[in-house]
């Protein structure tokens, strides 16, 4: 198979070749139409012709089946190309491909299935009329056991779930389209929230066809047992019994291929079944893995970035420190944290410092740099750091497999000193919460499991800078 | 052949085929709706 071409999948048309093998699928789609029409012209013109002069022999099958054969090609090829962009979903997700290369063939996914499914449903129902047309004119030949099979009916009951294909499509178009304007932190919500509700509205399409089905069956034994009443049986039993024992021949072959549909859609069914875990806009990329392994019950909002890598010499400053991606010297961050702030003021004017700042800290981080780190943030005005924590998230898939994520979450508290409880008159500084003395700690990690656990039980953390040693 | 055997023939050629119909039902959904599984697999790693 060719690499396919890398563009926005849900702007790529079946013709035109976007999903894997779509010209093969369009090529054969047309192929097999033009026979079936030529299959349903043929055997009108001699359905015609039979009621018009005595029967002679008996139209031949040949024709319905070759027609019927063919559209198990065009099912085969359909299958076979969505499978293909479906493995190269699969292999960018594990990789081996570009990342993008997902994105191309979901979109394709999306834009092939209405046009796939429906152009099946019309060669079939086309084929039904010519094998209709054919298996009458026989009957008017061999007698009543050839009559035409009214159970061929049934298959109009699909048509509510090919029109909720279309509509899926529909509205997973109108979901790529919208967020085309909007925020980059909620393409991925919008999307899914997107694909959820087109699902649950397919599900109700494919429950309607479910019960049009039944309801169509019902009436096809009705009309069965109503012609029965008016056909009179045959003196020569031969062709009723070989028409018979085709018909139990077709029962079975049906009721085979009924099963091995379901035992195909049953992994499919699985992953659609079990529920996602909440989708994430983790920015991962800045945590680099070295922040202590826990999960913290707030997630990190969009702020500065404070930076406090491990240890890389024996000699101060040990810790490297970073605010947003640019290394600084540990003495000049609360300089460049004022700077930042004023440039944070002048660019919102209208809106009021929430002083957020995030701190990315290595569980190897001198304990003592940090503390000094925590004081810049404070004299400069960032009262609310959040710290950030990074864990791995499994989540076992039944046909997707293990997944593995990386998740950030983080723990806000709000910084006071001896000046603010002084200001204040009050030994919390006036901020409700959990008293926490970064005295009380010497490392990192110890810090951040107190502070995690405090959290977790719902409080908010007050962290005192004042009873330095 | 008996017109009960001939009747029980052609219902049970419709019940087959209504049984078919209901497999490819449920196949095309889960079929198409897995597509939404991928989307949401995308998306995991984000």
């Amino acid at each position: 198979m060719s690499e396919p071409p890398l563009h926005h999948g849900h702007d790529a048309t079946l013709v035109g070749g976007g999903i894997p093998y779509g010209r093969l699928f369009a090529v054969v789609g047309v192929v097999v139409l033009v026979l079936q029409i030529v299959a349903l012209g043929v055997a009108a013109i001699r359905w015609n012709a039979m009621r018009r002069q005595p029967p002679g022999s008996a139209p031949p099958l040949r024709l319905p089946f070759a027609a019927g054969a063919a559209i198990l090609v065009l099912c085969a090829v359909a299958v076979g190309s969505v499978h293909a962009a479906r493995t190269i979903a699969m292999e960018a997700f594990d990789l081996h491909r570009a990342p993008w290369d997902a994105a191309y063939a979901l979109g394709v996914q999306i834009a092939a299935f209405p046009s796939m499914t429906a152009l099946l449903l019309v060669v079939t129902l086309i084929w039904i009329g010519g094998l209709w047309l054919t298996l009458d004119a026989r009957r008017r030949v061999l007698g009543a056991g050839a009559f035409p099979p009214v159970a061929a009916i049934v298959a109009l009951g699909l048509v509510p779930t090919i029109v909720g294909i279309w509509r899926w499509r529909a509205s997973l178009r109108d979901a790529l389209d919208a967020i085309a304007g909007g925020p980059p932190v909620a393409h991925d919500p919008t999307v899914l929230r997107a694909t959820d509700a087109a699902a649950a509205r397919l599900e109700t399409f494919a429950g309607f066809s479910s019960w049009a089905i039944v309801a169509l069956a019902v009436v096809a034994l009705g009309l069965i047992v109503r012609a029965d009443r008016r056909i009179q049986a045959p003196a020569d039993g031969v062709e009723p019994r070989r028409s018979s024992r085709g018909s139990r021949a077709i029962s079975a072959i049906a009721l085979v291929a009924a099963a091995l549909l379901l035992l195909a859609a049953r992994p499919m069914r699985a992953e659609n079944r079990l529920p996602w875990p909440p989708n994430h806009d983790d920015d991962r990329a800045w945590m680099e893995r070295t922040a202590p392994d826990l999960a913290g019950p707030d997630e990190i909002a969009r702020a500065p970035v404070v930076h406090v890598w491990p240890p890389a010499s024996n000699r101060p400053p040990m810790s490297e420190i970073w605010l947003n991606d640019h290394a600084v010297a540990p003495a000049s961050l609360v300089d460049k944290l004022w700077v930042l702030r004023d440039e944070i003021t002048r660019r919102h004017p209208d809106t009021k410092l929430d002083g957020s700042v995030v701190a990315v800290i290595s569980r190897d981080a001198s304990y003592a740099e940090i503390v000094s780190v925590l004081r810049a943030m404070h004299d400069a005005g960032f009262l609310h750091p959040q710290f950030a924590f990074t864990q791995w998230e499994i989540c076992e898939r039944p046909t997707l497999g293990t997944l593995k994520r990386l998740r950030t979450t983080g723990v806000r508290v709000t910084l006071v000193d001896d000046m603010d409880k002084e200001y204040a008159e009050d030994a919390q500084a006036g901020v409700r919460g959990a008293l926490v003395r970064l005295s009380e700690f010497d490392s990192y990690d110890a810090l951040a499991r107190k502070l995690v656990d405090l959290r977790r039980a719902g409080q908010g953390i007050v962290l005192d800078l004042a009873a330095l040693k | 052949m008996k017109p009960a055997t001939r009747i029980g023939d052609k219902a049970l050629l419709v019940v087959a085929l209504a049984i078919l119909a209901l497999a490819l039902n449920h196949f095309l959904l889960h079929w198409v709706l897995f597509t939404g599984a991928q989307q949401h697999r995308w998306f995991f790693n984000v």
